[in-house]
């Protein structure tokens, strides 16, 4: 399957996987330093020793704004995999959506200060943010016009995943609209905080996510249960919600506009919104509380003795309703080759292909292989081109996370001598985890697949594959990492001098030395790899461990340096950025020296050959990142007060 | 055979795919230029977009709300100059990226053309090397080309702080 044929709803998944990493990290960060404000006694937040309450908003609506969005691609991807099948007709611009899709997913971490109109922002400031917040009608009104083509190219089959998808675009474009009427500035000034705005993102969230969601259900419930959900219940839940969501949300955008503010719980008596209020309250009570009520009633019953559905009840399009309803856990002996955007319509037979692909798919259902195998195929030709060991199932993980709610469990309680405890079960979990274990197949019988089908297997992990993954991983660390420098500077531009008076700024001798040293086992530990893959062992044990010393080294200097200053980090916002930001860069070292001291431990065991090294090499590359880090981080908190 | 082809070879992998590393390259997009070619043409346009967007935030932000030592350098007309400047640009570029998507999108479609003779198993959308997505690309760099403009038009006609 190239690109060019992916379904609709897992381009969706493809733009929210990246906009999760792109607008959780910043939050982390503002809840990061909001927990040692309220914990620890930093002053990132407190105006009078020079934080800014202005900060936290930044931080959270950077989050907060792409949020919508995270909630919204998915449920446009349901709703592109539904329309088509219940109106027979393909969807009408599918380039056209995949690029609204990205364009939405990109724009929106272009909006996030539309939140803050009214918090005294400059007017040019306004203006970028109220123009992106408008240009990002454009890509969703594509999206709407591309499914209202697609209905209007069919002949729609009214069934209860219909509906809800026509229910879908009706609200959501309410919503939109007002959506567009709060970007403009002045009249934002006005419906800001009000019941206006509760409103607005009611329809959005319930046109826009809530109602897909439902379709959803109805669409794949056959697929997961093997039984149909009652189409006649379905749509008393359709009516009910949609005149409900309507009757209820409707009426506050005019109690808004008459000056209701949100979050209040009452008022007083003669402010004429009491009329809209008791509408909203019919509308909640007797039209969505049942309507919700019929849906639970309806899975509970279809559930236990639904209609059976065959393997395609829908008579849909994509692959999933190829396999049996509910489907084995084992989907496919032979994989399916794809052609087109549509398989199950446009192909006879998902088995055929050129065939040399043929030929390969074949190999994979009949070779011995006894793990659990993944094909990696070409974006562009969707030509098979590695085959690779995916992990087996594993409790670490779980061991992991235990370690991380003990660690908040701690802290919501104040016991804080469980943090290291909390510490040593997420390392042992993560070490666990990570674990190596002797690879399935020989290299022998590796060769032997590879010459019979010219396809590469690597039992012992694909280093490609990790590299993607540390790849990732670094995203997380930079952005996290970007968010606290923005943050730095943010505070910076708060305060007229800087560092605060009363500080001097930071001598440059220690931290040169201790950059150098990091810089230094960063390219040692990149030379020793180079050793590795040319197979020399004992000069790769060497390198390594001598990059180990270094970065040990420079990590040392640091600290001695960090602990000769004369301010504290709750002195005021400067010694709360300045040791927070410097501890965030020391962790990321020091995450590189367990991981760097793990791959020594079983190097010395003559686990890695120049043909197994994933693992080392992304220690490695983590490694590189972690020195940019702390060049970057370093360079920022020493130089930074001598240059502004 | 020298050291680099020692490393190289592995048991009995006479015209075997595995490139150095142990591992098939062709996988690898830093060293699959089709591959990386569509990723970058695609997402050239938002990349372009996003930077644009940040730079004259940024820039805005630090001229607005920073007073102290080397603040001065942000002091007017640099706004409204720098926002001009990159607005232009970044329009600029997002064109560029347009026709570069435009005329992969087109060589795409030459090329299938050529070889649909020879491929009987009748894609019904599309069998490109990356042509579908070189045309959403195209799409999406011209949509960042207007959402440019539209975030950068207003600088000349407001006071920048």
């Amino acid at each position: 399957m190239t690109l060019s044929r992916l379904p609709i709803f897992a381009w969706a998944i493809l733009v929210f996987s990246f906009m999760i990493i792109f607008a959780f990290t910043p939050l982390i960060i503002g809840s990061l330093l909001l927990e040692l404000d309220r914990g620890f006694g930093t002053e990132f937040f407190n105006p009078l020793v020079g934080g800014s309450s202005l900060l936290w908003q930044h931080l959270f609506w950077i989050f907060g704004h792409p949020e919508v969005y995270i909630q919204f691609i998915p449920a446009t991807g349901i709703v592109s995999m539904i329309l088509p099948v219940f109106v027979r007709h393909r969807i009408v611009g599918y380039n056209w959506m995949v690029a609204a899709l990205v364009g939405i997913g990109f724009m929106s971490f272009a909006l996030w200060a539309h939140h803050m109109f009214t918090t005294g922002l400059a007017a040019i400031i306004l203006s970028f943010f109220a123009a992106a917040s408008m240009a990002i009608a454009i890509p969703a009104g594509v999206q709407m016009f591309s499914w209202l083509a697609t209905i209007w190219a069919g002949r729609p089959v009214w069934k209860t995943p219909f509906l809800f998808a026509v229910g879908f675009m009706v609200i959501f474009v309410i919503g939109g609209i007002t959506g567009v009427m709060v970007a403009a500035p002045p009249f934002d000034m006005q419906a800001h905080d009000s019941h206006f705005v509760v409103g607005h993102l009611h329809y959005v969230l319930i046109g826009g996510v809530a109602f897909p969601i439902f379709a959803g259900v109805y669409y794949w419930f056959p697929k997961f249960t093997g039984k149909m959900l009652s189409d006649r219940l379905g749509k008393w839940n359709f009516w009910l919600l949609f005149i409900g969501v309507n009757v209820t949300f409707f009426p506050m955008h005019v109690v808004g506009l008459l000056g209701m503010p949100r979050r209040a719980y009452t008022y007083d008596d003669g402010l004429g919104w009491g009329l809209y209020n008791m509408i909203s309250t019919i509308g909640v009570v007797f039209l969505i509380v049942p309507g919700i009520a019929i849906f639970v009633w309806n899975v509970i019953r279809s559930f236990r003795r639904g209609e059976p559905a065959g393997a395609n009840p829908w008579d849909a399009d994509t692959l999933e309703w190829s396999v049996t309803s509910p489907p084995r856990e084992h989907g496919w002996t032979v994989l399916p080759i794809v052609h087109s955007r549509h398989p199950l319509w446009d192909q006879d037979d998902l088995h055929t292909g050129d065939p040399q692909t043929e030929r390969f798919v074949r190999a994979l259902g009949g070779w011995p292989l006894r793990w659990r195998a993944a094909v990696v195929v070409g974006t562009a030709t969707a030509r098979p081109q590695e085959v690779f060991r995916v992990a087996g199932p594993s409790f670490w993980p779980l061991i992991a996370a235990i370690g991380l709610v003990v660690l908040f469990v701690g802290e919501l309680t104040k016991l804080r001598w469980v943090f290291p405890i909390a510490a040593l079960i997420m390392v042992i979990g993560v070490i666990g985890w990570n674990w190596p274990r002797p690879p399935d197949m020989t290299i022998d019988e590796e060769a032997a697949f590879e010459r019979e089908h010219g396809v590469p297997v690597n039992a012992g992990g694909s280093v490609i594959v990790a590299r993607w993954a540390m790849s990732l991983v670094i995203l997380v660390v930079a952005i996290a990492f970007g968010s606290l420098m923005l943050s730095y500077f943010y505070l910076r531009l708060q305060n007229p001098q800087w560092p605060l008076p009363g500080i001097a700024e930071p001598a440059l001798g220690w931290v040169g030395v201790a950059g150098a040293l990091v810089v230094a086992s960063a390219a040692v530990g990149r030379l020793a790899l180079g050793r590795l893959r040319d197979d020399h062992q004992g000069a790769f044990i060497a390198l390594f461990g001598a990059a180990l010393v270094l970065l040990g080294g420079g990590f040392v200097v640091q600290y001695a340096d960090l602990v000769g200053f004369d301010f504290a980090w709750g002195s005021d916002a400067y010694g709360s950025i300045f040791y927070t930001l410097a501890g965030v860069v020391m962790l990321v070292a020091a995450a590189s020296m367990i991981m760097a001291a793990m791959a020594m431990f079983w190097a010395i065991r003559r686990f890695y050959t120049s043909r197994r090294y994933a693992y080392v090499a992304n220690v490695v590359t983590f490694w590189t990142a972690a020195a940019v880090v702390w060049i970057v981080g370093f360079a920022t908190l020493y130089l930074a007060p001598y240059l502004t | 055979m020298s050291a680099g082809e020692e490393r190289d070879a592995r048991p009995g992998d006479q015209g075997a795919m595995t490139a150095p590393g142990g591992t098939a390259l062709a996988v690898d997009i830093s060293a699959d230029r089709p591959a990386r070619l569509i990723w970058v043409a695609f997402l050239g346009g938002p990349v372009i977009l996003m930077t644009h967007f940040m730079v004259v935030y940024l820039v805005a932000e630090a001229a607005c709300s920073g007073e102290g030592r080397g603040l001065d350098a942000f002091d007017s007309p640099v706004v409204e100059v720098v926002t001009v400047t990159a607005t232009v640009a970044a329009a600029i570029a997002c064109l560029v990226v347009t026709w570069w998507n435009h005329r992969r999108w087109r060589t795409s479609i030459e090329s299938t053309d050529t070889a649909a003779a020879g491929w009987p198993f009748g894609d019904v959308d599309d069998s490109d090397g990356g042509g579908s997505v070189a045309f959403a690309g195209a799409l999406l760099a011209a949509f960042c080309c207007l959402a440019v403009i539209a975030v950068g038009i207003a600088a000349p006609f407001l006071p920048s702080c």
